[in-house]
């Protein structure tokens, strides 16, 4: 594993952050705002850092799997970092430990926000912070990436750290090119976003911002309220609608675009997945209607966007959720831990893995009635490897053990049971809002800082899909 | 690619600019932190002595009315009217200077108060000569002393309230003096991992080649065509290496030649 090539790639994850800096500085200094010299200083410190390497270290002729898995893992840990100093330079409610979580909460778009008062951040600050959500909703390794010339399968190794095995499946295509079709899929969401909710009369900025934050599946908003801010029925509609196809995978979007056979409305896993979301709806519509916290249509409305946003992992919010039925509430948090689809942008566990579990629980099944039979689990008619089933396995319960033992040391912090438990499985899952202390219209704000802090190792643990993180902490060990 | 030389200016190019955004900012930050804390202890320092230049006149322009009313008429009505046009000049230019709303705020209950005391002491005026000296003395005892306390005690709250911002402003501009810091302290770690990474790079680049060229040279034995020194770089030491090789070419021919 040769360090020099980690550090030229972790260069050009600086120079890509570097460039959303000088945007959101070109904001402030355009709007006269108090956060242009923190962002200005930040995007100069994160250019010369970036430089030096590129300076020096020639572009390798190949990238081993370790070196791409420590580029992946360090990537993202720059770029938290480097992500906190405009906020921590800028102050106002920005301490170290608000700025981290800040930070890792955006770029690992989770969404949770330790602000009181979001509507008092300078624009340009805000556009950084949807920024974070921006770049890490595809991942900033694949931006990178697909800046880069291909040189003799480089980005083949990265990838393959940065995408998990199991969406690759789905993709369908030579590796090379699924970074593009993840990147190009993004881009247009984005964009498509934008203009509908300018015209359902957001201003630009604000309908950009939240683009950002739907695709990326992130859920920054620049209101303290959220999208009920706006009250309005058709900007809920569009975002519901973009969430949801921003948590499919999105080799599947690209394909029903291009009208392959294989798309969407063929996948059995994507269909599986909109009709558990909608059984949500209906079981939580239904429930909400029944104890008279609202009338039905309101809480067909409620229903919809609050599970739809938890079940993609957005954490937008139209409604303060803790005052729901406790039963609507379990339903919510079940949508927390099993998440998007993979391929998507969604983090967490991902509902293919809670689906390859559930069909591998019936293969065990029937292996124990019939135990000489030969069953295979099979998803979107690819046969899975008994391989895969275990990492699956051995994955859910890597999670499990994961955000249990978070939730643990947050109740060690005297946090009550709920918020420890919830935030534990809302961070964890990328997802943002949870409840108790923590819920869809409140913030992470009253926690201590050693619960930020661990809260921000463990979106980061999220994102990176845990076992990255043991197989990377493996390598530096051994190399040791 | 770039040759040793340009790579190495390159970086401490980078370096300096780093330092020098680093203290530009830095200077940036001082500057507004200084500068808010001077103006803001200048004009509450101004306001709290023209709070005292306003009871001053005031108790000129009473003084002046007890003259007016034990007799001395002339005297009296002088002092009053000097004392009104100073206080009605410091309270314009109090309320021009003030930073603050709340300020304004005060300076406003100041003037309406000083306005009913000086208008009851002009009406005071004018009864006087209808009315006997002991009545006179009640009259202000009963109608004109309590407006006098009244715009007394409303420029006391106004000192009262810039004493207490003063304390505030200071316990704000400590604040902003330790964000100050922070772009220097930003600065000084970016340094240290520059610097890190620039060893780093010069190990590589600069010690580790002219190490293995060494340790070539030093086990290199008559026979042998090149050094073989597993230098990858394409910069000036590889060259480095090929002239060696190339110089070894020359003696090995010019031996074999001799032989």
């Amino acid at each position: 594993m040769k360090a020099k090539i980690i550090i030229k790639y972790l260069g050009f994850v600086l120079l890509f952050n570097a460039i959303f800096l000088f945007i959101s500085a070109g904001i402030s200094l355009y709007l006269h705002e108090t956060s242009f010299v923190p962002l200005l200083f930040s995007a100069f410190m994160c250019t010369i850092l970036g430089t030096l390497p590129q300076v020096f270290v020639e572009t390798p002729d190949e990238v081993s799997f370790h070196e791409g898995l420590s580029i992946s893992v360090l990537g993202w840990i720059i770029t938290c970092l480097i992500g906190t100093i405009p906020y921590f330079l800028w102050g106002g409610e920005f301490s170290f430990a608000n700025a981290v979580f800040e930070s890792v909460s955006g770029f690992t778009t989770t969404g949770s926000t330790i602000l009181n008062d979001i509507e008092v951040l300078p624009k340009g600050l805000l556009f950084w912070r949807a920024s974070t959500h921006f770049i890490g909703g595809a991942g900033i390794i694949l931006f990178v990436l697909l800046i880069l010339p291909d040189k003799r399968g480089i980005q083949s190794s990265i990838y393959h750290s940065e995408v998990s095995g199991l969406s690759m499946m789905n993709f369908k295509t030579k590796t090379k090119e699924i970074g593009n079709i993840i990147v190009i899929v993004y881009c247009s969401l984005v964009l498509l976003e934008t203009v509908l909710l300018k015209l359902l009369g957001m201003e630009w900025f604000d309908a950009i911002c939240h683009s950002f934050a739907t695709v990326a599946t992130g859920g920054f908003s620049t209101k303290n309220l959220s999208i009920a801010y706006y009250n309005n029925i058709w900007i809920e509609i569009t975002i519901m609608f973009f969430m949801i196809l921003s948590s499919i995978h999105f080799g599947l979007i690209y394909a029903t675009i291009l009208g392959k056979k294989f798309n969407i409305f063929t996948s059995k896993i994507t269909r599986t997945y909109i009709i558990v979301i909608f059984i949500g709806i209906l079981l939580v519509a239904l429930q909400l209607t029944h104890e008279h916290t609202y009338d039905f249509d309101n809480s067909l409305r409620y229903a919809s966007f609050q599970v739809i946003s938890l079940a993609t992992t957005t954490g937008f919010a139209t409604a303060d959720t803790p005052n729901w039925p406790i039963f609507s509430i379990l339903i919510l948090i079940y949508y927390t831990i099993q998440c998007g689809m993979v391929g998507s942008t969604s983090g967490g566990l991902k509902f293919d893995r809670v689906y390859l579990f559930f069909q591998s629980l019936i293969k065990q099944l029937k292996l124990a009635k019939h135990p000489n039979g030969v069953y295979s689990v099979k998803v979107d008619e690819i046969t899975i490897s008994n391989e895969v089933e275990l990492q699956t396995v051995v994955f859910i319960l890597l999670y499990i053990l994961t955000f249990s033992v978070v939730a643990l040391l947050l109740t060690a912090m005297n946090i009550d049971g709920i918020t420890s438990f919830s935030a534990s499985i809302a961070t964890i899952g990328n997802v943002g809002p949870g409840f108790g202390g923590v819920s869809s219209l409140g913030n992470y704000a009253g926690l201590p800082d050693t619960a930020k802090y661990l809260l921000s190792i463990n979106m980061l643990l999220g994102r990176l899909e845990i076992v990255n993180v043991i197989v990377f902490l493996t390598i530096i060990t051994r190399r040791k | 690619m770039l040759s040793l030389k340009t790579k190495i200016t390159f970086s401490f190019a980078l370096l300096i600019f780093m330092l020098i955004v680093a203290g530009l900012m830095s200077l940036s930050e001082f500057k507004k932190v200084s500068s808010s804390a001077d103006q803001i202890i200048k004009n509450k320092y101004a306001s709290i002595k023209q709070s005292k230049s306003i009871l001053e006149s005031l108790e000129h322009e009473n003084t002046g009315l007890l003259m007016f009313l034990a007799g001395n008429m002339e005297e009296g009505m002088k002092i009053i009217s000097e004392s009104d046009s100073t206080i009605q000049k410091i309270i314009a230019e109090t309320t021009a200077s003030a930073i603050e709303k709340e300020g304004k705020d005060y300076l406003l209950t100041i003037d309406e108060e000083y306005q009913k005391f000086h208008s009851s002491v002009l009406t005071a005026c004018r009864k006087a000569n209808s009315i006997p000296l002991d009545e006179r003395n009640k009259l202000y005892l009963t109608e004109i002393h309590p407006l006098f306390s009244s715009v007394k005690s409303a420029v006391d709250v106004f000192v009262k309230h810039n004493q207490e911002n003063i304390i505030s402003q200071a316990s704000f501009v400590s604040q902003r003096s330790k964000r100050a810091i922070m772009p220097a302290l930003v600065s000084i770690i970016a340094a240290i991992l520059f610097s890190i990474i620039l060893n780093f790079f010069i190990n590589e680049y600069f010690v580790s080649p002219i190490k293995k060229i060494t340790e070539a040279v030093s086990s290199f034995y008559p026979e042998q065509y090149n050094l073989n020194s597993k230098i990858n770089s394409k910069d000036e030491i590889k060259e480095l290496e090929k002239e060696i090789n190339k110089m070894i070419l020359r003696l090995q021919r010019s031996r074999s030649q001799n032989e």
